[in-house]
Order: C-alpha cells, then structure tokens, then sequence
C-alpha cells in the first residue's frame, strides 16, 4: 500500500469513525471538529493529575475516546521490583488519574495488569500502582500464565502469530499508559515497546531480531491512546535502573491517540532523533502510524 | 466431645500451619515465623552439640526439655503438629492399624545417641530426623503444592459466579495460597509422605513410638518424671488400658504405666470398669516403675560409633565433590560445611522464596548425601530478587545469616560468566541483552561494548557485545533465569563468590 493510499484510507476511516461517534456525543463536543485534534500533545510543568487534564482537553477530554459501558484496559508499566522515586514503572498517580478518568467516562469496568519481569507479587506492591489503581476503581489482576491465546500476525514480516493477553484483546477500549525509559538493547521505551507487557510467550525470543518482531507484534494490538508518563524519566542503565542518579523530574506527559506519535513526539525528551532508534523507524516504515510523522507538530502545553 | 488435649491439639497445630502459611511476601508477620519450628528439643540439643554453644534461638525447646521431667511427654501427645497429624491422618483415612504393643522401641534411641554423636563431631545429618523440621519439609515439599494447586484448579470453574472473582483476590491476601511447586524432589518428599502416612496404618505413631529422636530425648527426660501416672492395687486386670493406649506404654505384667513411652493422651483415664478407678496420679520422689530400656553398653558404644562414622565419613568425601561450582547456596548461607551442618531442611526459606518455587529448591543428591534437601538456587526455573531477603529472615538455625537488604545486596550469592558459545550476541552476532535488561545492579553488573560483527549473510554490522563486571555481580541469577535460549544459557551463576 502507498503512502498517499495509506493516509486516505485512513483519514476515511477517521471521518467515518468521528461521524459515528458525533451521533453518540453531547453537544458540547460537538462544535469541536476532529480535524482539529492536534496529532500529539506535549504537556509540560504539573503534577500528574494537572498534566492529564491538560493533555486530555486538548482532545476533548476522556469522553472522546472511552464510552459508556466500555470495558477499559489500562495497561500501564509494573514490571520492576522498584519505587516510584526510581522511575522503573510508571507513575501511580498517573494510573489512577487514567482509571478514575475512565469511569468517569462511563467505563463499565477499567482492568490494570501488565506481565512483569520481576515477581509480580513485589512489582505491583512496590510500584504502589496495585494500591492506588485498586483505590481509583479498578480491578487490579496479575497476569495469568493461562490467559493468553495465540493471535494471529497476518503483516507479520518474520512472525505469523504470537500468544497475546486475551483481557487486552477482549477490552473495547485499551489505554497505554507507559513510562519513558533509557533502555540498553532499544536505546529508549516508550509506548510500543511497552505493549511487550501483554504479549505471552518467550519475550527473550522477540529481542532476536528486536526491530522486525516488536513491530509485527505490536501493530496489531495497538492501543485506543497512548499517554507516555515522563513526570519521572529513566535517563541511563534502564529499564530497569535502580540508581536515583539516572532519574530525572521533567514534569512532562505526552498523549496521541497514534501510538507511534506519541513515541516520536516523547523521543526530545531523551535528546533523540528518530533515526537513532532503528524499531521505531521500522515501525513507521511499516505504516502504522495515524499522522505523518515527517511533518508531526505535537501540540506543547505549559502549565505554570 | 472434644478433650481438651484434642484442642489443644488443634490449636497447635493451626498455629503451626499459620505460621507456615505467613512465611510469604508481603512479610507482616504476627510472630516470629520460624517459632514453630524453634519448639523442638531435639534440634535444641542437637544444635547446641553441634555449635559447642547453647542454642538459645531454641528457647522454647528447652522450655519444653525443663517441663518434661516433671509432666512427661506431653510434647508429643498435646503439641508435636508432627504427632498430631498422625492422629489426624488416622482419623481422615479410618486407619485400622494392628496393635499398638510389638513394636520396638528402642530404635528411636539409638538414632538420638547416634545423632547426638554425628552433631558433635560436626557431621550434617541430625537435621533430617528432627520432627518439626519434617512436618514443615513435608508441608513445603508435598502438603501445601498439592492442596494450593487444588484449590486454584477448582477456584477456576467458579469464576462465573458474581463476586467470586473479587472474594478470591481478596481471600488471596489472607488465606488462598499461591501455588508453590518444587519439581526438582517432589517425588523424592513425596516418597517420604507416604513412607510416613502407610507407617501410621501399619502401628499407630510408629514414628512416635519407634523412631523419633526427639521423642526417645524426651523419654530418657520422663523416665524419672515427678508427676506419675500410675496403676494401683485395685485394678482388676481387665487390660482396657492396654487395648487404648496408642503408645504401648501399658506393660501388662506387672501392670504399670512407662513413663517412657506415655505422650499424656489420657486416653486410658476412663477407661477402668464401673466401679474401679485404678489409674492415678501422683507425685513422687520414690523409686520409678520404668520398664528398662535395653540400653545395653554394648549398644550405646555401637550408635555412638556409628554417628561419628557418619560424620567421618561425609568429611572423607573430597571437597570438589561437595561443593561444585553448580551449587549456589541462599543469600547470607554459612560457608558450606557450616551450612549442611546447621540446616535442618525445614524448607522454610524455600516456602518463603520470592520467586515462587522457582529458585530455591530442594536439593538431591547431586552434591552429596549430606547436600539431600538442602535449599540450593536453581536460577534456570526461577532467580534471586535483588530486593528481598526473607529467607535469611525465616531460618530457625542460622543456617541462612538474617542480613539487611543493603548487606544482602553486597554479599553475591555467587558470579556470573558468560558461555560465549552459546549467547546469541557472542555466538552469532546478532543484538539481545535480555541478561543485561534484567540485571538489577544500579548501575549494571553486565554492560556492553559496540563492536563490528560478521552477520550470517557476511556483511559487518554494529553488534552490542555483553560482559560481566564481577565485582558488580552479586550472582542473583535473572541473567541466567532470563536468557532467551531454551536449555542450556548463553549466561550462568557459577559458584565463584570467594574469587
């Protein structure tokens, strides 16, 4: 498929999914056109509660993307056995604010999980996210080695199918909500690569070779939004880190409901360019981006 | 109607179980968590034998050694949760076990000579007979994996009914087991299980009665008990007493009551015909009514010579073949003799393992007799988590050090070293760093250096090539536990603390 044919198909399919959704919506959102949605948002300088309100009424709020009834994943990242100072996971009070603003929504039901690295038992407790998402409203689960089904992969480059959690794919609407991270073998993670949180198997075997089987994966289980924690950021030795040294406080949240604008949009935050980052320009090579991401002009919020 | 002794019984037991069930992450423990196990009098002296110092971490078992020459053997009869699921093994199953009488006692007292004798000349093995260190083995090893995956199987069908799901998450945080399971010598423990549970339907408390060191130190201290229980003149011969008593501590003729051998189950208080009350109790400094042990020199000098034969005989075992470079012990273990001499394989620390049944396990015979259900890490199934240490916090003996975290963190259970034969990167020249993702050093035991490799399709490309900093290393295992090759990893923790 062409690019141009690409971005046709899907600012048709954009216009056909807003015109069905203006049907559903109040009328105060109504004036607001799509189109004017920014492709990505940048919100800069508040406590995590203020940045997602930011960044949310830039699209309108929550109401946009979770309806009434929807069962809502939020998958944020548990995987390491480390305090929030330490920036392995991402921000409890981020997740809650993303559970409560779910419900508010109207969201019948808001799962938390994420297939951890360290001992799930020790990750959700000391990341405090099992606590505060439970607190929030959420129902708050380890991940079952049972519950994954094998999905199919069918633009797949080197894999044609690999197990994925079956809540994830069971949800109607699915809210990434990573953290940004230095990362040794990746360079940086951010919201595709935390996806590998839902996907079963041998995830050691997806590192051989990373680029091709992250993005087969990836691209077909991609999130309704995505909002990249960077209130925290891991800046050396991730991901899993552990030296307070390598943290830095930049107060910062990005939001795109393109996965791989996010991950462009939140790249400065490290000093990176794209082409620094090889999975992530396969994945745009392979046109799972929303926007163009050449030309990308995220939307900057400063708050006070 | 329950005795009293019955929920007593209970009590004990429950404790003992709860306390079991407490050993686990998060670790809010409502008492110390190895105190059940700190009741046993055997392990008291056999410790303090083999340390040449008083065991007081035992506290509680030599409370129970100071009351045992006045009360008896009550241990066994009203505390003992070994003896107690004896009792309730045959009440479950409706074992008919033949009578309690021809069954030798005096095996059990040979074996605590012996062991007494093995403990003081440093030998590893008492620990293995003592009874309270078996029931948590036991517990640890077969119990509580069978019972837990049980109830998660079955938990599973009910998920459809409203609630349940909520109810089993919040039942988790109390009660619900997580599933434990230590493949590695379940069936070796489970062989034990049963040896034990057909004992019991061959003589009651054959254990008890039979072969229980802690129950033959307990009868030498009753032997010359304060309070008697006694047969007087008015006893009509009728033998009830005989028939009920599970002990066999009824002798027939003369009729009198072994001091030796009675657990104070007060079975045989009622049991005289209308009229009689022949049995009674009494204090009394006068000359005892014991039934002799066959106690023999001769016998006496053999278990001792045997005990110290055990003990030689591990020492003449080469040091290679003990501790090989496979072997990685907890964090905070004693160096490895002190070690297998200390641990009484109560598998306390690998009930309470973080890693969920995946890196303490268990040990066969791979590393020696002696090394028989010692807890060794396996770091294929399951690692060390850098941030816990609950299992030196849960060792009875000491045989695991209880450490800080932050002392935990700088004493490496051992170190790892790359087989660059098989890793991915080394051997074929292709990024993976699964090992170096995982590592939890702060700054990273295992980094990498950006080189020019051959791709299989014979073009250079930029390779990350990993390498271990040893002094870094503290040998926790996720680089091993995580390695992306099946089998044999291309990273593995070998037993290289002391270089």
């Amino acid at each position: 498929m062409k690019r141009r044919d690409f971005l046709k198909m899907a600012a048709g399919a954009a216009a056909a999914v807003s015109l069905g959704s203006v049907v559903s919506r109040s009328s105060a959102l109504f004036a607001q056109e799509a189109a004017t949605f920014p492709p990505s948002v940048w919100v800069e300088g508040g406590e995590p509660a203020a940045l997602l309100k930011a960044a949310l009424d830039a699209y309108g709020g929550m109401g946009r993307f979770v309806s009434a009834g929807d069962v809502v994943v939020v998958k944020p990242n548990i995987g390491w056995d480390r305090t929030p100072e330490l920036a392995g996971n991402t921000n409890p009070d981020l997740v809650a604010e993303v559970v409560k603003a779910c419900l508010a929504a109207g969201a019948a039901k808001v799962k938390v999980f994420d297939r951890t690295c360290n001992n799930a038992r020790r990750t959700y407790v000391s990341s405090l996210i099992e606590e505060k998402a439970a607190e929030a409203g959420a129902e708050v689960t380890h991940v079952r080695d049972d519950g994954f089904v094998e999905h199919p992969l069918p633009n797949g480059k080197v894999l044609k199918s690999w197990p994925v959690y079956k809540e994830y794919l069971d949800a109607t609407k699915v809210i990434n909500v990573p953290i940004a991270k230095h990362h040794g073998m990746a360079t940086v993670t951010l919201g595709l690569k935390n996806l590998m949180g839902v996907m079963g198997g041998s995830r050691g075997e997806i590192h051989t070779p990373f680029q091709q089987k992250v993005v087969d994966i990836a691209m077909h289980i991609l999130p309704t939004i995505t909002i990249i924690d960077a209130y925290r950021i891991l800046m050396n030795h991730g991901p899993s880190g552990g030296d307070p040294a390598d943290v830095k406080l930049t107060k910062t949240l990005v939001m795109s409901p393109c996965t791989l604008s996010a991950d462009v949009t939140a790249l400065p935050l490290f000093g990176h360019a794209l082409d620094a980052i090889p999975y992530l320009k396969e994945a745009v090579s392979r046109g799972i981006a929303k926007n163009d991401i050449a030309t990308l002009q995220p939307k900057k919020i400063l708050l006070s | 109607m329950l005795s009293l002794r019955r929920i007593v019984q209970g009590i004990a037991l429950i404790g003992f179980v709860a306390l079991f069930l407490a050993a686990r992450y998060p670790f809010k423990p409502f008492l110390p968590i190895d105190l059940g196990l700190r009741f046993s009098p055997f392990a008291a002296i056999a410790d303090s034998l083999a340390s040449w110092h008083l065991a007081t971490a035992f506290w509680p078992g030599f409370l129970i050694l100071l009351a045992t020459p006045l009360l008896g053997r009550f241990f066994c009869g009203w505390l003992c949760p070994l003896g107690s699921a004896f009792d309730l093994w045959r009440r479950i199953t409706g074992a008919q076990p033949g009578p309690a009488a021809s069954l030798p006692r005096l095996p059990k007292v040979l074996l605590f000579v012996g062991l007494c004798f093995t403990a003081v000349a440093g030998g590893p093995f008492w620990g293995w007979f003592d009874p309270l260190a078996l029931f948590n083995r036991l517990l640890t090893g077969v119990v509580h994996p069978i019972v837990s995956h049980i109830i998660v199987y079955i938990s599973s069908f009910l998920e459809w009914i409203p609630g349940f799901t909520a109810f089993k998450r919040s039942a988790a945080k109390l009660l619900m087991p997580e599933p434990l399971f230590h493949p590695a010598q379940f069936w070796s423990l489970a062989a034990l299980f049963l040896f034990f549970a057909v004992l019991e339907h061959v003589r009651p408390r054959f254990w008890c009665r039979s072969l229980c060191p802690a129950g033959a130190l307990l009868g030498l201290c009753a032997s010359r008990r304060l309070q008697t229980r006694r047969i007087d003149e008015s006893c009509i011969n009728c033998g009830a007493c005989g028939r009920i008593c599970p002990m066999d501590a009824v002798e027939a003729s003369p009729r009198r009551i072994d001091p030796v051998e009675c657990i104070e189950c007060r079975l045989c208080d009622g049991v005289c015909p209308p009229g009689t009350t022949a049995i009674v109790k009494r204090f009394s400094f006068g000359p005892r009514e014991a039934r002799p042990i066959d106690l023999t020199r001769r016998r006496l000098l053999g278990s001792a010579a045997c005990g110290l034969a055990l003990a030689a005989g591990e020492r003449i075992l080469p040091e290679g073949q003990i501790e090989r470079g496979d072997l990685i012990r907890p964090p905070g273990a004693l160096d490895e003799a002190a070690f297998r001499q200390k641990c009484i394989r109560c598998l306390q620390c690998v009930r309470i393992c973080a890693s969920n049944g995946g890196c303490l396990q268990p040990d066969g015979l791979a590393h020696g007799l002696s090394g028989l259900w010692a807890p060794a890490a396996n770091m294929r199934t399951g690692y060390c988590e850098y941030n816990c240490n609950l299992c030196g916090n849960v060792c009875p003996t000491g045989a695991i050090r209880r450490q800080t975290l932050t002392e935990k963190q700088k004493k490496p259970l051992g170190r790892a070293v790359f087989d660059k034969n098989f890793c991915i990167p080394h051997r074929r020249n292709e990024d993976c760093l699964v090992c170096e993702e995982h590592c939890p050093v702060p700054d990273k035991a295992i980094r990498f250096e950006i080189r020019e490799g051959l791709a299989p399709d014979g073009t250079k490309h930029l390779v990350k090539y990993p390498y271990v900093v040893p002094d870094k290393c503290v040998g926790c295992g996720i680089c091993e536990h995580k390695c992306p090759l099946p089998g044999r990893p291309g990273i593995f923790v070998a037993n290289e603390k002391k270089l």
